[in-house]
């Protein structure tokens, strides 16, 4: 609760209140102290998103650290964290407004790395590129592929990026690559993104950063921020570009090591991430 | 029994414009040549018939089709573009099977 009332009530008043503005900057706050680890984040995003097997746009890494009696656990949610020096687009061979991905400046999505699916070649260069394991390919699969139907939830629709994506085998976003856009669809008619909406514990702060009387900029004077530096995965191998040719999304993703499982955290970071975290 | 067809004729516009959208990297894309017709490159026999990765041709060989202007016959020799793997061994020669590719006969 903040000053009585909801977290959520605030920061979409604040989102109103910037999408009448005309420049803003998206940015994210992650409580750690108060991360349960209940997964409601993750499920939320997969069914707003309808993200395919093998695609999580916001998984949430499970730590233990210390030596018994003194064991602690930490628990961190990890969104694209929208680097304002995002080395997968410098990565893009077809990089560039308008083209297969760039980073946003103006507008209302100011701040959102952006992905075009239709321009998007699919090399995977920007998968191996990223330090915080956020993007992969969609290898174009249905979780009830081998059933007798495939299900509904699944052919339906996705709206990101504001169009509509119609899901059916070798249809784009078939082999293109995909991450977290702060639900760009939902911002735009000035919702809250979806994982900061179905987080158990308010843990999630969303806002505009030029707005000083936001919440999320209050809450970031009071506190002590940290920002993620890189990611480790489980079974990562370092990969070259050339490395790449050939391969298909599932096996560039075990490469990279997709979705990560060590999270290491700084000060400061080159790529200069959006996404701040106060840690427990 | 008016407003029945004319509803499935809506719904009927809606589904091919949703196809024409949203196959794989665009679906069909159309080299122009002056003389003996243009190229279809189809990304639905590439891709689905043959069933290659993005990765086999992109970025290396391909990146865009604004960004290849150089998508040439002499590339076959040179073993660039389409030559990569149309050289007879991998993949059908591009010399002596034109009419595979462009659509025209020669006057």
């Amino acid at each position: 609760m903040f000053e009585g009332r909801d977290e959520l009530a605030v920061i979409q008043e604040d989102i109103k209140r910037a999408l009448g503005k005309p420049s803003v900057e998206w940015a994210m706050l992650i409580d750690l102290r108060r991360c349960v680890l209940c997964h409601a984040c993750t499920a939320g995003c997969v069914a707003e998103q309808k993200s395919p097997p093998g695609i999580v746009y916001r998984p949430v890494y499970e730590e233990e650290m210390g030596v018994y009696p003194n064991v602690k656990r930490r628990f961190t949610p990890r969104p694209c964290l929208q680097c304002d020096d995002p080395p997968c687009v410098e990565a893009c061979p077809h990089k560039g407004e308008g083209k297969a991905t760039w980073k946003s400046k103006q507008g209302i999505s100011a701040g959102v790395v952006m992905i075009n699916y239709q321009e998007c070649i699919g090399c995977g260069r920007c998968v191996i590129a990223c330090p915080y394991k956020a993007r992969n390919l969609d290898a174009g699969d249905f979780y009830t592929e081998e059933t007798p139907k495939v299900q509904e939830y699944e052919t339906a629709p996705s709206w990101e990026y504001s169009r509509k994506w119609v899901r059916q085998k070798s249809h784009i976003p078939y082999g293109t690559a995909r991450k977290c856009h702060f639900c760009y669809h939902r911002l735009k008619n000035g919702m809250v993104p979806m994982c900061v909406s179905t987080c158990i514990a308010r843990a999630n702060y969303f806002g505009d950063l030029k707005d000083k009387d936001s919440l999320i900029s209050k809450v970031m004077q009071a506190n002590k921020v940290k920002v993620l530096q890189g990611v480790r995965g489980k079974g990562e191998v370092k990969v070259k570009y050339e490395a790449l040719k050939g391969k298909s999304p599932k096996e560039i993703s075990k490469m990279v090591g997709y979705p990560g499982h060590n999270p290491v955290f700084a000060d400061s970071s080159k790529t200069k991430p959006r996404v701040y975290y106060i840690l427990p | 029994m008016k407003r029945v067809l004319f509803c499935s004729f809506l719904i009927g516009i809606l589904v091919v414009s949703s196809f024409a959208l949203a196959r794989i990297g665009g679906g069909d894309i159309k080299y122009p040549v002056k003389r003996v017709g243009e190229v279809t490159f189809s990304h639905d026999t590439h891709v689905e018939a043959m069933g290659f990765n993005c990765t086999e041709c992109h970025p290396i060989i391909f990146i865009t089709k604004e960004e290849d202007k150089r998508v040439k016959m002499i590339h076959r020799r040179q073993s660039v573009s389409c030559g990569t793997c149309h050289d007879g061994k991998q993949a059908f020669d591009l010399r002596s099977n034109c009419y595979i590719c462009h659509n025209r006969e020669v006057k």
